[in-house]
């Protein structure tokens, strides 16, 4: 080995540390969809309660321009509701 | 032993943290030893950092890696770009190498041998410092890191003739940097 070899192999490298693995799966962020947790007896309560909260909400006598306000926001609840139905029923149509 | 793309797949499809687990059990000290040989001695924990951001970045990432390269070798980019980014963000910060070798001197005034091992030591960092990237890369990962050529070609995706040269012109540009040493 020449002194320039000798030389180019100081000082000694670092190792990673025991634990590198651990620290990286600790710091993973949660799953990105939170509700894929929820049971699908606790999606089928929170639709259930969605349409309950629309009829009830359509039914009060409000005026013209806040029900045209209501209206997308009632549009939304509906179609986050048959993303979950889908979720619900894709295990029984299969 | 399951294969990466295999694990890729796997984890793709169940998101088991697990799977992932293995994966970077099987490449975590070579992704260190990519951000080590652009980062240099004395910053181990910050190539420690950037792997842990390496695998951060896989985790988000590996529903869009496309499978056109080998997972490791996406890995090892990554890791070198990263590496190369934080080292051209603190570079700027770094103490000018005459000033940390009076401050060595001052700081150790142990026998006259050792002071001159330290600053001829001192020498040899500095000049692979001023080397081009990929040659002080390469330098570091074969003197350094004492990384075969066959590995360094699977961590830098440059072949082992173009490796060998590579080290042979960085070799000949320190010999001269060092005539004096």
């Amino acid at each position: 080995m020449s002194d320039l070899d000798r030389l180019l192999s100081e000082p000694k490298p670092p190792t990673l540390s025991h634990h590198f693995s651990q620290r990286v799966m600790a710091n993973l962020p949660p799953p990105r969809s939170q509700t894929a947790r929820f049971s699908p007896w606790l999606r089928a309560y929170w639709i259930l309660f969605s349409f309950f909260a629309i009829w009830q909400v359509a039914s009060l006598p409000l005026p013209q321009w806040s029900l045209m306000l209501l209206t997308p926001v009632a549009f939304g609840v509906l179609a986050a509701s048959a993303t979950s139905w889908r979720k619900i029923l894709a295990p029984l149509l299969r | 032993m399951t294969s990466d793309p295999d694990l890729v797949a796997q984890f793709r499809a169940t998101r088991d943290d697990d799977v992932f687990r293995q994966l970077v059990e099987r490449h975590q000290r070579r992704v260190f030893h990519v951000a080590l040989s652009v980062l240099g001695p004395g910053r181990g924990s910050e190539a420690e950092e950037v792997a842990q951001d390496v695998f951060l970045q896989a985790y988000l990432q590996l529903d869009a890696f496309r499978g056109d390269a080998a997972f490791s070798s996406w890995l090892y980019r990554m890791a070198w770009n990263r590496a190369t980014d934080r080292g051209r963000r603190v570079r700027f910060r770094r103490i000018h190498v005459e000033e940390s070798m009076a401050d060595l001197r001052e700081a150790k005034p142990g026998p006259l041998s050792d002071a001159l091992s330290e600053e001829r030591s001192a020498r040899v960092r500095a000049a692979v410092e001023n080397l081009p990237e990929v040659y002080r890369m390469l330098v570091r990962m074969h003197y350094w890191l004492e990384r075969p050529l066959a590995e360094i070609q699977e961590l830098t995706g440059i072949p082992e003739g173009t490796v060998k040269s590579y080290l042979a012109r960085a070799r000949k540009r320190l010999e001269r940097t060092l005539a004096d040493v």
